[in-house]
Formats: C-alpha cells, sequence, structure tokens
C-alpha cells in the first residue's frame, strides 16, 4: 500500500509490541515502584556530599520511598515527594529522545536511567526514570510508542480512526444524489416553458 | 599486557555488550569512527598528561628545593610521601586513561535502523540516545582544524527543543544538550548526512511530537462526493434554464 521504505517491517514489529508490554509491566495502567538497589544508589550519591551527606539522605530517602510510575496507554506519570510533591506526565506521541545512560556504579546495582525529551526548552531531561531494573523493556516499549517508531498504516488506531473518518463521505454522496433527484423531478414536474407564468403571478 | 588491561576494565566497569537496533527494527547500516578519530583522542589526551607531568614535575622541584629547609622531620616526610603517591596515582591513571580512551573508541557505535537511529558512546558513563528521524529537526556536520587535518568529522542530529546542556557536561563532551547527538570522529560524514536526510525527508510534518496523520479519510468516498455534487449542478442548472424563459418575459 505505502510504497515508502518506512513500511518496510511493520508485519514484524506490530506483533512484538504487547510481548515487550506484558514483559515490562503487565496490564496497563501499570504503577511501578523503584527497585531498592536504588536506595543503594541513593547513599552512594549523597556520600559524595561528604560530612553533610545526612542532608541529601534524608531528602533521597523520602524520594526512593515516594517515587512512583504509573504507564498507561496514552502517556506515563511519575510522582514523588512528601512535603514538596512533584508530578510530571508526558504524553509518549511527544517524546522527542529517550536516552539510557548509566554510570559504572549503577551498572554493578544493575540500574540505569531512562530519560526522555520533549521539545521543551530544559536543558535537564523531562522525565528521568531510574530505579527499575527492567530499564530496556522501558525503553523498547517507549520507543515503540515514540512518534515515527511505527508505520502510520500499521498503527491499529489510525486505521480504526481512518475508518470511521471515511464512513459519512459514502453517505453525503448518497444525500447529494438524493437532492439531484428531487431537483429533477422538480424540474420534470414543472410545466413547459410556455405556462410558466403561473409562478410569476 | 594491553589485552589484559582491557579484560580488566571492561570487568570492572561492567561494560555491557554491543547495542541492537532501536525497537528489533531493521538494520540499515551501522557507522563506526574512523582509525583516526583514535589518534585524534590521543592526541587530547597527551596534550592532557603532559600538562599533568609538568604539574608533576613542578611539584617535585617544589619539593626538592623546599624539603630540606622543613624544620619538622615529620612535615618533610608527609611531603616526600604525598609525592610518591602523586606519582603513584599519575602512572595508574595513566595506564587506566589510555585504556579508556582506546575502549571508548572501539565500544561506540552508530546505528541507522529503518526508523530510528542509535547512538551509544562512553564507557565509564555509558549514554545510548534513540531519536526517531520523524522527530529530526536539524542535521550538521561539524570539523576543527585537527580533525580537518585528519580527515574526521563530528555530523551533528538535533531534535526540536533547547537547553544549553551544562549539566550533561559529564557525559564526555561539555556543551552536549539533551536534544543533540553526534556521530563523533567519523570519516564519511556527508555519507551520513545524507542518509539520515534522506530518511528525514520522507516525514512532511514538523516533527514536534503531534501524532502521527491518519491515512487521508477522503480518499475512498472523494470521487463519489464529487461526481454527486456535480450532478447536482447540473440538475439545478437544468431547473434555472427550465425557468428561465418565463422570467425573461
Amino acid at each position: 500500500m505505502h510504497p515508502s521504505p518506512l513500511a518496510a517491517t511493520p508485519a514484524a514489529e506490530v506483533p512484538s509490541l504487547p510481548t515487550t508490554q506484558s514483559v515490562a509491566f503487565g496490564q496497563l495502567p501499570a504503577t511501578l515502584a523503584p527497585d531498592r538497589s536504588l536506595f543503594t544508589y541513593y547513599a552512594l550519591t549523597s556520600l559524595l556530599a561528604g560530612p553533610a551527606f545526612i542532608v541529601p539522605m534524608i531528602v533521597l530517602y523520602f524520594r526512593y520511598h515516594t517515587l512512583r510510575y504509573v504507564v498507561e496507554d496514552e502517556g506515563i506519570t511519575m510522582r514523588w515527594g512528601i512535603l514538596f510533591r512533584r508530578e510530571i506526565s508526558l504524553t509518549y506521541a511527544r517524546i522527542q529522545d529517550i536516552h539510557l545512560t548509566s554510570n559504572f556504579v549503577e551498572r554493578w546495582l544493575g540500574l540505569a536511567k531512562v530519560q526522555v525529551q520533549t521539545a521543551s526548552g530544559s536543558s535537564n531531561a523531562e522525565m528521568t526514570i531510574e530505579g527499575l531494573p527492567q530499564f530496556e523493556a522501558i525503553r523498547d516499549f517507549l520507543y515503540s510508542k515514540m512518534r515515527g517508531a511505527r508505520d502510520r498504516a500499521a498503527t491499529t488506531g489510525h486505521t480504526a480512526h481512518g475508518e470511521l473518518a471515511a464512513g459519512p463521505l459514502p453517505e453525503v454522496a448518497e444525500a447529494l444524489r438524493e437532492v439531484a433527484a428531487e431537483v429533477r423531478a422538480l424540474r420534470r414536474a414543472l410545466p413547459a416553458p410556455g405556462g410558466a407564468e403561473d409562478g410569476h403571478v | 599486557m594491553f589485552e589484559g588491561v582491557r579484560g580488566w576494565v571492561l570487568r570492572i566497569l561492567r561494560v555491557p555488550a554491543e547495542p541492537s537496533a532501536p525497537g528489533g527494527g531493521r538494520v540499515i547500516r551501522v557507522f563506526r569512527a574512523a582509525p583516526a578519530y583514535f589518534r585524534y583522542r590521543l592526541a587530547l589526551w597527551a596534550l592532557g598528561q603532559l600538562s599533568g607531568l609538568l604539574g608533576l614535575l613542578g611539584s617535585l622541584a617544589f619539593v626538592a628545593v623546599v624539603g630540606p629547609r622543613i624544620p619538622d622531620a615529620r612535615l618533610a616526610l608527609l611531603l616526600q610521601a604525598a609525592e610518591v603517591v602523586a606519582w603513584t596515582v599519575f602512572v595508574v591513571q595513566l595506564g587506566f586513561s589510555l585504556a579508556v580512551l582506546r575502549l571508548g573508541y572501539e565500544l561506540r557505535w552508530y546505528i541507522l535502523s529503518d526508523r530510528a537511529l542509535r547512538i551509544r558512546e562512553g564507557i565509564v558513563s555509558i549514554n545510548e540516545k534513540t531519536i526517531t528521524f520523524a522527530n529530526i529537526q536539524q542535521i550538521s556536520i561539524r570539523q576543527g582544524p585537527l580533525q580537518r587535518l585528519l580527515g574526521i568529522a563530528d555530523v551533528q542530529v538535533s531534535t526540536a527543543g533547547g537547553g544549553s546542556g551544562g549539566a550533561q557536561g559529564k557525559h564526555g563532551q561539555v556543551g552536549e544538550s539533551m536534544h543533540e547527538a553526534y556521530f563523533r570522529g567519523v570519516d564519511n560524514a556527508e555519507e551520513i548526512r545524507t542518509a539520515i536526510a534522506e530518511r528525514v525527508r520522507l516525514h512532511r510534518d514538523a516533527g514536534l511530537g503531534d501524532p502521527d496523520e491518519p491515512p487521508h479519510p477522503a480518499d475512498a468516498g472523494e470521487p463519489a462526493v464529487l461526481a454527486a455534487a456535480r450532478e447536482l449542478r447540473e440538475e439545478v442548472r437544468a431547473l434555472r434554464q427550465a425557468m428561465a424563459p418565463s422570467s425573461a418575459r
């Protein structure tokens, strides 16, 4: 149908989506909490603050305990905080780039950060998904939902939408034909040009 | 000897295996950094190490001059111990950073799949960037004088969004924004640029994250509607003409 090279592998990608989804989160929407190793990582990073390590430690302790990710059909939300609550939501379709970063401490703990960017002006990532050991699956899931990752025609939602949009048009054509038939009947019902004075009076 | 250091560094830093194509897609090409890129980084590394060495030699001279004049023997010993530690650290990091430099050149992939590109770089801190072609805003090629001499260049790919990326300075190069990805040290920059631009051109929208457009819905129904509308126009015209003689009189 679409002769573009983009349509090269739709068949291979569409069935792979449910498997990644189920491996990573089971049923959507899913709520995910970070792994314990994230707290270990937080403890190690707060030690970098030297003698004042207790301050970042407390902040990060509460962040670790309140951090939740909610993965939904259309987007992902993360929230954390006790005194100062923070919540970030973004839509998959608006994702610009996905970075998977890890330093060697995180790799020893089996962690990595998935940094998600939308088209905003901030220099930091809009959303940093950290503390989840299934980071690869999440990255692939986000990628599969991202714009341009799949063929337009292969996206089931869009074909359904297309059918819906195409639905009324034949009906409009049918209605137009009926009006035409009415006008034709009206014209035929008119008296011959000679007797048209009736309409004039 | 180098192989041993290499394996040791890879184990210590837990460097994962080669990245796969984004989303299990079809790989079109995998670009790698040119050998000249290693020489380029080596030259920069040597420059940095040279300045480190000069600093150490300076401190050695300082210890040699000031050391004998220190009245407290324990303080003088401490100074000499610090000097020994500094030299040891210097020698160990010399080998380590050279191995990281070499691995940073070897373990560096620029993957183009049919829909997206993925760039993996880094050894101590690993960064894997995935960008779909639909989101690319701009491609540029950068080359400094030394790179030009070596025949290599950087291809920069940007997506929408700004940010100076000061916080990202720790990821290798300074000032790399989160909305940029670099194909560093490639000797076929034009080819990469053309390959990416070709794929970007297939997308006609602005790449600002609008949902993919549905296939044009009017395709199927449009001719029928047009034909019906024409038929109606002809009928109405005929009706007017049928009535025209009376209104003309």
